[in-house]
């Protein structure tokens, strides 16, 4: 019995140890993978992690990274902010008017099956080949996930708690803020969770098609130039960026949805 | 606690202000009938109400008593103006609410009639303070004034000390509370309720009957309540209908003369309480 107590604080603080370990074990495994790949690949068909990393430091050091970075990050925040903002308002204005929602219900479930891809050409040949051309086809990416995301939150509103507030004197707009907005923002956060990784790829994947610079550029560029080091480069560039806006959605999200019973949200 | 509800009903309401006589009703329901739109296949919806008439008196505790599924959410719907009623009309200080589709609805008749409703209905993003404040938030009467009253009342009700948590944090009684309280803090003149004890335990039940009837005692308020217990039906009213099984109808009326205040942990004691529980159970079966 004593032992047991003894062992049980021990036991405890080595579970919450494990995940932590079991990560940093995957992530040394992972690497050696790399290398081991590269080893028996060949390095120019596979460049070494250190390779990878040495060339990311280069590129920091010549002021070239931060460059392109910054192009491709204003990019998509510029795309997730119009489409971000017009896809998720959009529920919102259509609630007021079932009507309006019946009407604009097949056009909108055929835009969002347009290939926004194939448009490309088209964006192009409108608005150049400039910052414009990424900003506009990451807010036809975006519009949609957050549009299909919010309308699901505003369909589930529930119509109890709506007739409560009409009873006690809520005016349309209060019902709106209150409950509505209250309970679609999960919907809008699970929305952003895809939504902004889809916008950064969605600006490198513009700037492959035509751009001057841009880690989608950059890509591209060393891509032609048979540089896999260089392609190897801006991808670990631009999945660490991905990291780091998740991290910080989540933060927000954790703050933002405290009164929720558990968090049902993946945490990956 | 009675110094505390008297506190928190003191402030402008005269004490003993005398009950209006009956012959004026607040609230009159007339030839009200309602029914729902017809399933697919269906030729026609059978009625949940028809033909309702009844009124209520100034200040009146009014009971409704009828079995499961006769319509009784439905009528208070009606009552609060949530839902449009088929047929007939409603009739509250001077205003009329006519049979429609519904497009001209003034749910709460302007903050007139507050509704406890079966549900808590708390808002889950909300704390507890936060909800109980929810309609005098949004009707601009929060102040020191009505946060005083409020506080009271959470003392009443044994809500004291849970103020920052969130209703999913709470025991389904305590919700129940934060939701009569809710529309007992803005103070509107006609209260409906709709079950508002069902869920909760027998000892807790009594506890929150005597602190209701002495709030309205103090408050001087018309509440028309709404429920399948009989016991709870006599117990609390003034007055007591029995509804029969769907389609609703008032099918007996009973003044319920039992002096107040009435000691609600022994009231199967009380003189006259037995025959007339005897007298509705026959007329709900």
């Amino acid at each position: 019995m004593t032992a047991i107590a003894r062992t049980l604080p021990a036991t405890r603080s080595n579970r919450r140890l494990l995940i932590p370990a079991g990560r940093i074990a995957l992530a040394v495994g992972l690497w050696f993978l790399w290398e081991f790949g590269s080893y028996s690949m060949g390095k120019e068909w596979l460049p070494t992690p250190e390779a990878t990393l040495v060339r990311i430091w280069n590129l920091a050091a010549s002021g070239q990274l931060a460059r392109d970075t910054w192009v491709t990050f204003l990019e998509a925040a510029l795309g997730m902010i119009i489409g971000g903002v017009g896809g998720s308002a959009l529920p919102f204005v259509l609630r007021l008017s079932p009507r309006l929602m019946r009407a604009l219900e097949p056009f909108l479930s055929a835009a969002f099956g347009v290939p926004k891809l194939a448009l490309a050409p088209l964006f192009i040949l409108w608005l150049g080949i400039g910052m414009p051309t990424k900003v506009v086809f990451v807010a036809s990416i975006v519009f949609f996930l957050m549009f299909y995301n919010g309308m699901a939150g505003v369909l589930s509103v529930d119509p109890r708690l709506i007739a409560m507030a009409r009873v006690a004197g809520a005016k349309e707009w209060i019902i709106t803020r209150e409950i509505v907005w209250n309970t679609t923002m999960p919907f809008l956060f699970s929305g952003l969770k895809i939504g902004l990784p889809r916008a950064l790829s969605g600006a490198v994947v513009g700037e492959f098609i035509a751009a001057d610079s841009g880690l989608g550029w950059y890509i591209n560029n060393a891509r032609s130039l048979n540089d896999t080091t260089g392609v190897l480069a801006g991808v670990v560039v631009v999945t660490a960026i991905v990291i780091l806006v998740n991290a910080a959605l989540q933060r927000t999200q954790a703050r933002q949805m405290a009164w929720r019973p558990v968090s049902r949200d993946m945490v990956v | 606690m009675a110094a505390a509800l008297a506190a928190a009903h003191g402030r402008g309401r005269k004490l003993g202000a005398g009950r209006m006589s009956a012959a004026s009703p607040t609230l009159q329901v007339s030839g009200l009938g309602k029914r729902f739109p017809p399933r697919p296949g269906q030729a026609e919806a059978p009625w949940i109400l028809a033909d309702l008439n009844f009124s209520v008196a100034h200040n009146e505790f009014l009971t409704m008593v009828g079995p499961s599924g006769a319509g009784k959410t439905t009528l208070l719907n009606i009552i609060c103006q949530v839902d449009a009623a088929t047929s007939g009309e409603v009739n509250f200080l001077g205003k009329t609410m006519k049979a429609g589709n519904g497009a001209t609805l003034k749910p709460g008749w302007d903050c007139q009639i507050g509704y406890v409703t079966q549900d808590d209905n708390l808002l889950p993003w909300r704390s507890l303070i936060d909800n109980v404040t929810f309609p005098l938030r949004i009707q601009g009467k929060l102040n020191d004034q009505t946060m005083e009253r409020v506080t009271q009342l959470m003392k009443v009700v044994n809500l004291t000390g849970f103020e920052r948590y969130y209703p999913h944090e709470l025991s389904g009684g305590m919700r129940k509370r934060a939701s009569l309280i809710r529309t007992l803090a803005y103070d509107p003149p006609i209260i409906l309720m709709d079950e508002p004890f069902g869920a909760v335990d027998a000892q807790t039940r009594t506890t929150l009957q005597m602190d209701l009837l002495r709030l309205w005692n103090l408050g001087k308020k018309t509440i028309i309540f709404v429920t399948h217990d009989i016991g709870e039906a006599i117990s609390l009213a003034d007055r007591v209908l029995v509804l029969s099984r769907s389609p609703a109808k008032v099918v007996a009326e009973h003044r319920v003369n039992i002096p107040r205040p009435r000691d609600l942990s022994n009231v199967y004691k009380l003189d006259g309480f037995g025959d007339m529980f005897e007298t509705v159970r026959k007329e709900l079966l």
